[in-house]
């Protein structure tokens, strides 16, 4: 489904390509391009663009825009317009609003001066013909809430380096558990947001899905990040979803649920194996059964533990305790 | 090279001849001096040309979605043009500490330097700004990677060449990663073709797959919204064949194919009472045909689990007990979907009413219980 650009986004970046270069000498083809976040052929075409337009035009004509093209290097000593850039454009100004909206509803700054700044930046930065209606027409925001602040918190102690003790409670799991980490980065990744830590517990790397922690508190003092440590590399994104472990646990899958399941494992990267009579087989790498009870209850019926047999007689039981507790009338 | 102008050359021609004149133009100058309006007034005398003049009109049109404003004024009896230069660049930005700005005022804080109009960002504010752009602009899929960058690139032009390294790229300590989805990667050019159609309001001709029916279908879609939720794509539109009002995960379209006849006449209005931000932050038993009326279903959570619902603002508090454990109420259109929900939370969560729902709960722990009743899988299937 290859697109060839439109007129409107080659006429975006035009008036980059001159607004960045107008007045500042020679410029090396791939610098430009990497500054303005292109791939030098498309600037190249782009550089065309502007010269054809000596091949229909007056001779003369001082008033134009000027380029030369030598070698690897491009100038344009010479543009009546794109002095300054353009106000921006709906959906930039579409872009500038969201990220706004999103820093507001993600609390990362102060929201109520967020928020006079996005009225100013929708008066003053937007294009005459911006409208709210754009709004309406694309979320990409994450909106997930955070009453407490903890993702502000989780933010401050990665970057000033401060342990934070925090409450976890993880899914099938009964009780929080209160730990004490040193964040190294907030991630976002598969609609969820991850802090990347140390964990003083384990002594190990692990990741906390925001959304579980309860509450969480500034320590004393400060900690040191290893050099081994994957701070700008992390793990993939289907690795931060789910811890992995030692355990294998053999599952099956239903027929009915046999899309949803491949399609999901599919996207994380996990290998499954389609049985004969529709059913699909999964065998995970389980870090935490907790997790494993979690899943196969929230597929009921549709999922069943094969093996190992201890893993089988923890579900039910789980269920035996589940149904004691809800006899009903 | 090809002798034939461009749409794009004759923007640029139009552009560059109304930017170098301070005063406004006639159409006469312009059909003088930009080749392809040569036809606007031609010099055989035979008066304007309505084609022409509606092209040239189009292209204005066009220009001024992307925030370039050409205005026609009456002179003497005579339409002239010329380019907004105040609607038409960025105000110069210039970044302040918080001790130089007073809270932003009803409109943002103006400045007027050496007759320049600007505006003053205070610069913790421009760097959270910065960072949800580029946030924006690193969305693997997202229709708005470019327009962010182009957004983020223009509101840095004015600031020192560190300050805009370090807004474009963030700093190197920076700690909030985004990480791509491969179903996002996969959807680039799906999203742009989606987006168009969305902006145009042009109809899809869609191939989806359907999860549920187990089936891949050719729709008719009238796009009316793109929503990102949990980190997944969603067109919401009109299923014309349905004639409904459906949410479709971008990710398990096929291939799509916006309507090419009458390009520039939208197919479809969409009702000004539509919002997107309705469609977000459902949970799964919230969705479901719209002919099924929601129910209000009272669960009883244990503590901590209680508490873990009011962060996450998960239904409503209804009653909450010495303990901590809590009475929440929640609006449920798919029984289903939300009997595994509680049944997920392996007994930290009990449905107190309606009594239907505390029996479908039950008897979907009983019939998990059953398959795992024997002691190994061969039994259970013997």
């Amino acid at each position: 489904m290859s697109r060839r650009p439109t007129a409107d986004e080659r006429l975006i970046r035009i008036v980059q390509l001159i607004t960045n270069l107008r007045g500042r000498g020679p410029r090396r083809i791939e610098d430009l391009a990497d500054e303005l976040g292109i791939t030098p052929d498309l600037l190249l075409a782009d550089v065309h663009e502007l010269l054809g337009r000596i091949y229909y035009r007056p001779g003369g004509w001082v008033e134009d825009i000027q380029i030369f093209l030598e070698g690897d290097t491009v100038t344009l000593p010479r543009s009546p317009a794109f002095l300054r850039p353009t106000r921006l454009s709906t959906l930039e100004t579409l872009c500038l609003v969201l990220a706004l909206g999103s820093a507001v509803a993600q609390s990362f700054g102060d929201t109520a001066r967020l928020e006079k700044l996005m009225a100013a930046a929708q008066q003053h930065l937007a294009s005459a013909d911006w409208t709210e209606q754009a709004l309406e027409t694309v979320l990409t925001a994450d909106f997930a809430p955070d009453p407490v602040g903890i993702r502000q918190l989780l933010i401050r102690a990665s970057r000033e380096r401060t342990p934070c003790t925090i409450t976890y409670l993880k899914p099938g799991q009964r009780d929080a558990e209160v730990r004490t980490i040193h964040p190294l980065s907030l991630v976002h990744s598969g609609g969820h947001w991850y802090a990347l830590a140390w964990c003083t517990l384990r002594d190990d790397v692990r990741q906390f899905r925001v959304d579980r922690i309860l509450d969480g508190v500034l320590e004393e003092g400060t900690f040191e990040i290893p050099e081994s440590m994957p701070l700008h590399n992390p793990l993939p994104s289907y690795q931060l979803q789910r811890a992995e472990g030692a355990t294998m646990v053999q599952v099956w899958y239903d027929a009915e649920a046999a899309p949803w399941v491949i399609e999901d494992a599919a996207r994380r990267g996990f290998n499954w194996v389609e049985l004969p009579d529709g059913r699909v087989e999964i065998v995970h790498r389980v870090g935490d059964v907790a997790w494993l009870l979690h899943h196969i209850l929230s597929l009921a019926p549709a999922a069943e533990v094969i093996a190992p047999l201890e893993v089988r007689a923890l579900v039910a039981r789980v269920l035996d305790s589940f149904l004691d507790m809800n006899t009903g009338a | 090279m090809s002798d034939r102008i461009t749409k794009l050359q004759r923007w640029i021609d139009l552009i560059a001849f109304l930017a170098s004149h301070r005063y406004p133009v006639s159409l006469e100058q312009i059909s003088r001096h930009v080749p392809s309006y040569r036809d606007l007034r031609p010099e055989d005398g035979s008066g304007p040309n309505p084609s022409a003049q509606r092209e040239f009109e189009r292209d204005k049109a066009e220009l001024k979605r992307l925030g370039i404003h050409i205005i026609s004024e009456m002179r003497v009896g005579e339409s002239v043009y010329r380019l907004s230069t105040e609607e038409f660049t960025l105000p110069i930005i210039r970044l302040v500490t918080e001790a130089q700005i007073e809270p932003y005022g009803e409109a943002g804080r103006l400045h007027h330097g050496g007759g320049a109009f600007g505006l003053e960002i205070e610069e913790r504010d421009a760097s959270i700004v910065a960072a949800a752009l580029r946030g924006l602009a690193s969305q693997p899929g997202s229709p708005l990677r470019a327009a962010a960058r182009s957004a983020l690139r223009k509101l840095s032009f004015d600031l020192p060449d560190h300050v805009v390294a370090s807004l474009l790229h963030g700093d190197q300590t920076d700690t909030v990663i985004q990480i791509e989805d491969p179903e996002l990667m996969d959807g680039v050019e799906l999203m742009s073709i989606l987006h168009e159609a969305l902006q145009y309001r042009k109809t899809v001709h869609m191939l989806y797959r359907s999860m549920r029916r187990g089936e891949e279908r050719w729709r008719f879609v009238d796009p009316w919204g793109l929503l990102n939720e949990g980190g997944k794509w969603y067109l919401i539109g009109r299923d014309r064949d349905a004639d409904a009002l459906r949410m479709f995960r971008v990710g398990r379209i096929l291939r799509a194919e916006p309507n090419h006849l009458r390009p520039r006449k939208p197919d479809f209005e969409v009702p000004a009472d539509f919002r997107i931000s309705d469609w977000a932050g459902r949970h799964p038993w919230q969705y479901g045909p719209s002919e099924i009326p929601m129910e209000e279903v009272r669960v009883h959570l244990r503590f901590p689990r209680s508490r873990w619902a009011e962060r996450n603002r998960l239904g409503k508090m209804v009653l909450e007990h010495s303990d901590g454990d809590q009475e929440r109420s929640f609006s449920v259109r798919d029984a289903d979907a939300f009997a595994r929900w509680v049944l997920g939370m392996a007994g930290e969560a009990t449905i107190l009413s309606p009594p239907h729902m505390v029996t479908r709960v039950r008897d979907l722990a009983r019939t998990v219980r059953a398959r795992h009743q024997a002691v190994s899988a061969t039994e259970a299937t013997a």
